[in-house]
């Protein structure tokens, strides 16, 4: 474990910082939408109705807008059990250092537009920042994530999101 | 308040209560494909984690909130449809599962057809999440 006193931005988390992310290519089903859709209780019948959707001038059943999530979530997560954590998360997001705890930070959003049945969704991450800051427990490593998420060439969500490791 | 079809800066929005039971927790999980144990592993968490309870999804409660402003502006324009152009949240503490969550927030900005809102959640008068969030009437 780290003493408070040194640091957890090593050489090895300055390298592991600089890597890219690959783009990620989701079709959005009606099926994922509904699902969405169910779990946070949404009732109005664009989520689940075709016919619906295009009569309120959608091209297809349309997602909530914090859907997003999804895009975010489930292609990360969505791997063979052998890549996941003994917490259940996949090791990704996690620098090589050795860290006693996460917090998430703030989440920054830009939405323009929506996500619908058929869509095509690139998803696009990058970490656009790595600082740290000396708290009163010791160093504090913030990571700023920008995930963008595009269809037909147009960015629908803009996501800023910050996670704190301890 | 005397029209509730006008909106003005310092508005409260109609309060909305939650209180998210273990099944809400594994069908926002699985709607994401969200693996982390945390929110549905009892003696994991509690054990291993420390926490006193299985936490809600951080993200469930910004769409509580979402709903909050969604609701309460359609309440006011029936009819329209409330678009989301911006939106920041930020969680302060855990809520757990079994507690009952309550979603206020007040209108901070007009501007035409924009509304900007503040936006908490609070668990026994803790806040558990704060954002603030953009809204365009259509």
């Amino acid at each position: 474990m780290a003493e408070s006193s040194e640091t957890l931005l090593t050489d090895a988390t300055r390298a592991w910082a600089d890597r890219t992310y690959p783009v990620r290519h989701v079709t959005v089903t009606a099926g994922d939408i509904r699902r969405f859709a169910y779990a946070t209780g949404e009732t109005d019948p664009i989520h689940f109705d075709r016919e619906a959707a295009r009569a309120a001038g959608f091209r297809d059943v349309v997602a909530p807008p914090m859907f997003y999530v999804f895009l975010r979530v489930s292609p990360n997560h969505l791997r063979p059990r052998s890549e996941l954590e003994p917490d259940g998360s996949p090791s990704e997001d996690i620098p090589p250092v050795t860290i006693t705890g996460a917090m998430a930070g703030e989440t920054e959003l830009e939405i323009d537009g929506c996500f619908c049945a058929g869509d095509e969704v690139g998803c696009h991450k990058r970490l656009a920042d790595l600082t740290e800051k000396v708290g009163r427990s010791g160093p504090l490593l913030f990571l700023t994530f920008e995930h963008r998420y595009d269809v037909a060439g147009a960015t629908v969500v803009r996501e800023r999101f910050t996670r704190i490791l301890r | 308040m005397a029209d509730v079809h006008r909106i003005a800066v310092d508005d409260e929005l109609a309060e909305q209560r939650r209180t998210p039971d273990p099944v809400d927790l594994f069908q926002f999980s699985a709607a994401l494909w969200l693996t982390h144990r945390i929110h549905y592993d009892r003696d994991y968490t509690t054990e291993v984690e420390g926490h006193p309870g299985l936490p809600v999804q951080g993200p469930l409660q910004a769409v509580y909130l979402q709903q909050l402003v969604r609701d309460d502006l359609q309440r006011r324009r029936p009819g329209s449809r409330v678009r989301i152009a911006r939106y920041r949240f930020r969680h302060v503490a855990p809520a757990y599962v079994g507690q009952t969550l309550t979603c206020r927030g007040r209108v901070i900005s007009v501007d035409g057809d924009r509304v900007g809102c503040e936006v908490w959640a609070e668990v026994e008068g803790h806040r558990t999440t704060v954002g603030e969030l953009t809204a365009v009437l259509t």
